[in-house]
């Protein structure tokens, strides 16, 4: 029996040959172009590098099998097959070189893609890790900050507050605060101008008794003995000897100065000077008393006087009678200026009186 | 960028390197001798075993998103085409040249008598796989790059 064979036309076979390489062509110079592209956005990026090397290689291939087949069948259609004989060889073994490279990139992909994977977890991490610290950052700044607005509010108040302490300071009488140790902590303008803060001893701070000594000082009725045995406020009259030498009369008031847990560190003392007022209460008491004593003189004219019915004479505390011009000059401020009565001298000048008369 | 031109010079060396270096391999339309044919054959063998594998780990790892598809797709055809053309150049070698039909040295036409005629005219037309191939790795690609 004979075996029936179809005939079939061998142009479908160089059309899809041809066209089909220049179609491989042209999609593998487009792929080459996109895979650059994409490696181009991001050249770190360890995956876009392999498919881009891979892409290139599968594109090798692509070109270099199309051009080898259009070149085939431009020769054959020429009636060159002796050409294309020499060409075919070189042409194959780029494409089988291709292969071996392929092969390798495939086998390649598993570790690539194990450390893309890695990197890019890494790469999160870290964004995420980035992203915490600086909520955290942000976080503690903005605690940081209302802090410092904080302590700046409190800063001023505390200056607000050191001023005003300042003024009242300066403005109030002689004021000092002396610690636990007797060394004067703080003194304002008033106290500095009577008593010096200077130690003999150099930079240490002078001592309460040394400043303005006076008669208590190393006494148990020395003010801040007393405070420390437990009283709470104390107000005495003392003399404290100037700077200058001499001594003046304070009325000192003395509280504890204690710290924010009530501890006692210091004595607050103030001085309010009386000397004007001691010296004035001293004239004053003289000047009663030389009143009294005028008063005692001008009393005994008021009292009552013995006097003679006849002469006139005064009996004076010792018992003589003295002349009442006498007594009264004696006893009082007054003066005599002698002169007559008209009835003593119608008396005693008649004549001169009548001429005076006319 | 200094990284990827030193990989393209490396590759580009080793491809001038085997094209001085080979012989006549007849590597692949026209295997003159055996040792051109095998050694086209087991490039590709080659070639698809590292398609086979990296369709393997891609499959493996449960790589998906846009653009996988696609290049998945590009593997899946350029595996077939392999196999379609490794079948080709070997069923060449033991088709009897007496069914090509030639006016000259030039072919007009194939007889075919049975399946395995058939088939070798398959062979010869595959670039209707090859050009599909290319152009899912064009769509994977293009996919990629609009990723970002």
């Amino acid at each position: 029996m004979e075996e029936t064979a179809v005939i079939i036309s061998w142009t479908p076979v160089i059309v899809v040959d041809i066209l089909g390489s220049v179609l491989t062509l042209c999609l593998a110079i487009l792929c080459a172009n996109s895979s650059w592209r994409w490696l181009k956005q991001k050249t770190d990026d360890i995956f876009r590098q392999y498919i881009f090397l891979l892409t290139l290689a599968i594109v090798f291939f692509a070109i270099s099998r199309s051009f080898g087949h259009l070149i085939k069948q431009i020769l054959l259609l020429n009636d060159m097959p002796g050409i294309w004989n020499q060409i075919s060889p070189f042409s194959g073994a780029v494409n089988s070189a291709i292969f071996i490279i392929i092969f390798a990139f495939g086998i390649y992909f598993h570790r690539v893609q194990k450390v893309h994977e890695e990197i890019e977890k890494f790469r999160k991490n870290l964004e995420s890790l980035v992203d915490e610290r600086t909520t955290q950052l942000t976080e503690t700044n903005q605690a940081l900050q209302n802090e410092i607005a904080e302590r700046v509010h409190i800063e001023n108040e505390l200056r607000q507050a050191n001023i005003t302490l300042e003024n009242v300071l300066e403005s109030s009488n002689p004021l000092c605060i002396t610690g636990l140790d007797f060394e004067i902590i703080r003194a304002n303008k008033a106290y500095r101008e009577i008593w010096p803060l200077k130690s003999d001893h150099g930079d240490r701070k002078i001592k309460c008794f040394d400043s303005r000594p006076g008669y208590l000082c190393h006494t148990e009725e020395c003010i801040l003995q007393q405070i420390l045995n437990g009283r709470e406020e104390i107000t005495i009259e003392s003399a404290k000897h100037y700077f200058m030498g001499e001594t003046k009369t304070f009325i000192i008031s003395a509280r504890p100065l204690k710290d924010a847990t009530g501890n006692l560190i210091g004595i607050v003392e103030s001085f309010q000077n009386i000397t004007d007022r001691i010296e004035a209460e001293t004239a004053k008491v003289e000047l009663i008393d030389d009143l009294q004593e005028a008063l005692d003189k001008v009393n005994l004219l008021s009292g009552l006087l013995p006097i003679c019915a006849s002469c006139k004479k005064i009996r004076d505390d010792k018992g003589y009678w003295n002349q009442i011009e006498t007594y009264i000059r004696d006893h009082s401020e007054a003066e005599f200026s002698h002169g007559i009565c008209p009835d003593c001298a119608q008396k005693l000048y008649p004549g001169l009186y009548k001429k005076i008369k006319k | 960028m200094p990284y990827i031109i030193s990989r393209f010079i490396t590759l580009g060396f080793c491809l001038i390197l085997v094209l001085i270096w080979s012989g006549p391999a007849f590597a692949v339309q026209q295997h003159g001798g055996a040792e051109g044919l095998v050694s086209h054959q087991i490039g590709h063998i080659l070639f698809i075993s590292g398609l086979i594998y990296l369709l393997y780990r891609v499959y493996h790892n449960r790589i998906t998103g846009p653009g996988w598809f696609e290049f998945k797709t590009f593997l899946w055809l350029a595996i077939m085409w392999n196999i379609l053309t490794f079948s080709g150049h070997w069923m060449q070698e033991i088709i009897d040249p007496g069914l090509f039909i030639k006016e000259g040295s030039q072919i007009m036409a194939f007889a075919v008598t049975d399946s395995f005629d058939a088939f070798y005219y398959l062979t010869r037309l595959d670039h209707l796989l090859l050009v599909p191939s290319f152009l899912f790795l064009l769509f994977a690609l293009q996919k990629w790059r609009r990723l970002q």
